[in-house]
């Protein structure tokens, strides 16, 4: 009786510390700017210049930072950012996208495409106000398709959406 | 019998040979949680009815007005368009590379009442609602000719109509319009499916046909010469303007830059909005209400629990001998404490169980009025966690509430003996 508890007690003591080991990977925290590839020229508007002028400088920055950084390709990560519905079902979210500053949908210059993530839910989540920003968690898919729309882009699958914590 | 046991039936047989005043309290209870529950589940299904509406457009583009506004009239049928699109713009737009697919919307006419919009083959091939659903035909086929109508599950039943059926466009919106463009008779050529959206109360007729009805309009002031040959092929007629075009884009990535391109558009002021960006904003308009509305039901609740206390406490005076006959067989006191609190329990639990079922049988059976009537969809499905909860905090409330009778009867039953004064 009295080795078979022992027995349990270690087991016990052999899983708890094993479980660490074994527990999914903390997913890795991602900001804005590691989602630029190495080299993407930094966009500065020059307010002396006529407007059509930055204007053309925008488009070739669009054009220029539509790169994506692959090594980010199916890894588990965690980025916060602005949601930007589009597919909604009441108050909950299957798919949307997420922005790095708040009013990207309104306001110009828009974000470039690789400041852009696409992420999709299969089961739809509760957004409760798309006025504060939210942390998702999933699987990031980096996609690289020259087509005539000619963008690279990601695509997150997410897992978790929570509310952002400053 | 253990404790609890005992005090669940001894509180059950009190409170049945006190029938009539336990079921008018039981009652009220149920009357105040039915208001919540039916509060919220119709908040609920608006909030999805309006949802369900559209479906995978990425983007919507009219005249430069407000996001709502665009958002109202283009999908919602409801209010009026500020201005139009130039049909040339449109076709500019629709052009592009990263525009898969377009839906042209002409609304401005109205048939008896229920609006028609004239789009083109796109809408039947594109429009997305409630989850990606498309749209299905009970009756017929999209329009072929220029005086064909399709019409929504709402105008078939509400006006009896099949396909094959003559109808009669009215400029201008409104029940009885007197303008009627009777110089071209439109005719039925199919029958939506019911979708439980805007579609199911519109008449949608090809682009051509609307401009047809409007160049005999404008050319024949007094309606007499038989203008537009009817069944002219589409080509023939190309509408200048429209009010409004829904978008669906290659990749959506790209809807920012669509976005921007359109706002920045110079040709002539437009908007494009991203739809679940508008709807966002239209919940916090209307938030202010719902809240309104949940504190007014939540108030309604107080006061049931506030008469369920008063029932109980009036009721002790006369219980004083029932306490006293307890005791005397050998009840302590910590059991009077308790039948009472579970009294309060048992009452506010049963009514929250017949508010709620009460509410969603009553749903259940209006459904097809109010859906007729409202055009609100209550797809119901039974009662969900939220009814669960407000049963459990009512029930928990009423048993706090209840100490207060409980501990004036644990009192009484400690002073009094077997002999009461009154």
């Amino acid at each position: 009786m009295k080795t078979i508890s022992i027995q349990s007690g270690l087991a016990l003591v052999a899983l708890l510390m094993a479980t660490p080991l074994v527990a999914e990977e903390e997913p890795r925290l991602l900001a804005w700017e590691d989602l630029l590839p190495e080299g993407t020229p930094e966009f500065v508007i020059d307010h002396s210049q006529p407007m059509d002028q930055v204007q053309r400088l925008f488009d070739d920055y669009q054009a220029a930072s539509s790169g994506v950084v692959d090594e980010l390709n199916n890894q588990n990560v965690k980025i916060p950012g602005f949601v930007v519905p589009l597919d909604i079902n009441g108050s909950a979210v299957s798919s949307f996208l997420l922005v790095p500053y708040f009013g990207a949908c309104i306001h110009l210059p828009p974000p470039p495409p690789n400041q852009i993530v696409y992420v999709t839910f299969e089961e739809p989540v509760e957004l409760e106000s798309i006025w504060e920003p939210f942390w998702v968690t999933g699987t990031m898919i980096t996609e690289t398709h020259r087509s005539n729309v000619g963008e690279a882009s990601y695509t997150l699958r997410g897992e978790i959406l929570e509310i952002y914590e400053y | 019998m253990n404790r609890l046991g005992l005090t669940l039936s001894l509180a059950a047989r009190s409170l049945a040979n006190r029938r009539l005043t336990a079921t008018l309290t039981v009652l009220s209870i149920a009357v105040s949680v039915a208001l919540v529950v039916g509060v919220e589940q119709v908040r609920t299904e608006a909030k999805r009815g309006f949802t369900n509406t559209i479906s995978g457009a990425d983007l919507i583009v009219g005249a430069r007005s407000g996001q709502l506004n665009l958002l109202l009239y283009s999908v919602f049928r409801i209010g009026d368009p500020t201005n139009n699109v130039s049909f040339d713009n449109y076709q500019r737009i629709a052009a592009r590379d990263d525009v898969a697919w377009t839906i042209p919307i002409s609304l401005g006419d109205s048939h008896r009442g229920f609006r028609v919009m004239g789009t083109t083959d796109a809408y039947f091939q594109h429009y997305r609602f409630a989850d990606d659903r498309a749209l299905t035909f009970a009756d017929g086929a999209p329009f072929k000719w220029v005086t064909d109508a399709v019409i929504g599950a709402d105008v078939a039943a509400a006006l009896g109509y099949s396909t094959g059926d003559p109808i009669v466009v009215s400029h201008g919106l409104g029940a009885t319009s007197f303008q009627q463009h009777t110089e071209l008779p439109f005719t039925v050529s199919g029958v939506l499916q019911r979708t439980g959206t805007p579609v199911d109360r519109t008449v949608h007729v090809s682009l051509a046909g609307i401009e047809a009805v409007h160049n005999g309009w404008a050319r024949t002031p007094a309606a007499r010469l038989p203008v537009v040959a009817a069944d002219a092929e589409q080509d023939a007629l190309k509408p200048t303007s429209i009010t409004a075009f829904v978008v669906g884009m290659e990749s959506r990535i790209a809807i920012f830059g669509l976005q921007r391109a359109v706002n920045e558009f110079t040709g002539e002021p437009l908007l494009a909005i991203i739809p679940g960006v508008a709807l966002q904003e239209l919940w916090r308009l209307v938030g202010v209400a719902e809240t309104a509305l949940f504190a007014v039901s939540a108030f309604v609740v107080v006061g049931g629990l506030i008469g369920l206390l008063t029932t109980l406490l009036t009721s002790l005076a006369e219980r004083r001998r029932e306490m006293a006959v307890l005791r005397a067989v050998g009840a302590g006191p910590g059991l009077v404490f308790a039948l009472l609190i579970v009294e309060a329990w048992l009452l506010a639990l049963i009514a929250g169980v017949v508010g709620v079922g009460v509410i969603h049988g009553a749903m259940w059976f209006a459904r097809p009025f109010i859906l007729e009537r409202f055009g609100l969809y209550l797809a119901g499905g039974g009662p969900g966690w939220f009814d669960t909860t407000v049963v459990i905090v009512v029930a928990a409330a009423a048993a706090i509430l209840g100490a207060l009778p409980a501990w004036r009867a644990y009192r009484y039953s400690l002073a009094d003996g077997l002999t009461v004064r009154t």
